[in-house]
């Protein structure tokens, strides 16, 4: 039986606030907030979200680009992602210029970002950036999304097991609040911001060239003028603010520049 | 995040426990990039931390000392996926310096049998036969993270 549950659906914050100081925790989670059972549930949820995602956008049929961007991602998750979390990556088939960070490790980049990138640098820049809102759970803070207590006393677990045709109703809700954040509302200025800063740690972290970073934002500023990228424009900071923390980071964090791969890009991306 | 590198910033000198995040952490001579490591630390292993350099952070561990980048490091011991999910993750390495070992569908979704009880209650909305696929596709993590830091390694079987 899934569990997850909203609680602005169907209890109170207070409500809220006893369940998590009930939930059972295993040491290794102690104190990060989530619980192992908070964890299955944002799996199974994110499973959802993507499931969604994908009826609407189809994967690109290319094995080659496929296999390359899960392979990149999978190395990148494996160095900065969440550890108790497997990540999956692909493509999906749209022009637009966006990515999408499902719950769970669910990332899917559009083929119309593909196409703008350059190089393994700009790609890995991205990724990271994903994986940096799973790692924070921004989609899960702001729907509020908690597993089912393994304890049999939890009222609120007892009252989502019990309750076939409600529960439906809130995840069939809850999919379609995450859509509309991830394709409409966007998350919080300040979220992508750190989701920046948490991507540019990485590119450095991992050998990769900082300045591709800037490269990249560049070409979007280039799209947001000719008016592409519209959903991106309308949920991510200003390019201007996003140049700036590159700029930042570059200066505090003098030394050789990174790695950019272009010819192992072009190879599998852009053959 | 955000806390465990303002902790590492903030941190004044050598005590502060803290534990590899990453499948494998270079300790590095100097607090910068592009200079051979001293050795490679294992996901979990323990440090010692001290002084902050930039991104980096002083750190003896396993009797060496050196610098770690902070992004690979975590204030508690990382969560295994197996212990916490069930997972069965299929580690196939056949040749070094090849990104190998998709994993099957069923390894790399490692939930348990009724995790497909999403799909049914979000039904025509939903694909999940496009989920399952994304997940077969998904690299385990060693051979990945070879992939990542090897600018000459390859893709199996590509041409």
């Amino acid at each position: 039986m899934i569990t997850l549950l909203l609680a602005a659906l169907l209890g109170t914050a207070n409500a809220s606030e006893n369940f998590r100081m009930r939930a059972p925790k295993v040491a290794q989670l102690r104190g990060v907030g989530y619980t192992p059972a908070d964890v299955k549930a944002e799996i199974e949820f994110g499973r959802g979200l993507a499931a969604r995602i994908l009826n609407t956008y189809p994967l690109v049929e290319n094995p080659q680009l496929q296999r390359y961007v899960a392979t990149l991602g999978a190395g990148l998750a494996a160095q900065v992602g969440r550890p108790e979390l497997t990540f999956h990556f692909a493509v999906i088939d749209t022009p637009d210029v966006n990515a999408y960070a499902c719950p769970g490790g669910y990332i899917l980049l559009t083929h119309g970002l593909v196409k703008l990138l350059s190089n393994e640098a700009e790609l890995v820049g991205v990724l990271a950036h994903e994986i940096a809102h799973v790692n924070e759970r921004h989609v899960v803070k702001k729907l509020k999304l908690k597993g089912k207590s393994d304890s049999a006393v939890d009222g609120l677990g007892a009252m989502i097991g019990g309750a076939t045709a409600s529960f439906r109703v809130a995840i069939q809700t809850l999919n379609a609040q995450a859509m509309k954040l991830l394709f409409e509302e966007g998350l919080m200025s300040s979220e992508e911001t750190d989701a920046d800063k948490t991507a540019i740690r990485a590119m450095h972290a991992t050998g990769y060239d900082v300045a591709a970073w800037n490269t990249l934002l560049e070409k979007l500023r280039r799209n947001l003028e000719a008016g592409q990228a519209r959903v991106l424009a309308k949920t991510h900071p200003k390019v201007d603010d996003r140049v700036r923390l590159v700029r930042a980071f570059m200066k505090n964090n003098p030394g050789p520049a990174g790695r950019t791969n272009e010819q192992r890009f072009q190879r599998y991306a852009h053959p | 995040m955000p806390l465990i590198l303002l902790a590492l910033t903030l941190f004044p000198a050598w005590g502060a426990d803290f534990y590899v995040k990453s499948l494998k952490a270079p300790l590095l001579p100097e607090a910068k990039n592009g200079v051979p490591p001293l050795s490679q630390l294992e996901r979990g292993t323990k440090v010692e931390a001290g002084k902050p350099a930039g991104s980096f952070v002083a750190v003896k561990a396993a009797g060496q000392s050196g610098f770690i980048n902070k992004l690979f490091l975590t204030d508690r011991p990382p969560e295994a996926k197996g212990s916490l999910l069930q997972q069965d993750i299929d580690i196939s390495t056949k040749a070094r310096r090849r990104a190998s070992g998709f994993t099957s569908a069923a390894a790399a979704r490692g939930l348990k049998e009724d995790s497909d009880e999403i799909f049914k209650t979000l039904g025509d909305d939903a694909d999940g036969g496009a989920v399952k696929k994304v997940e077969a596709w998904t690299v385990a993590e060693a051979p990945a993270a070879t992939f990542l830091s090897d600018p000459e390694a390859v893709l199996e079987g590509a041409p």
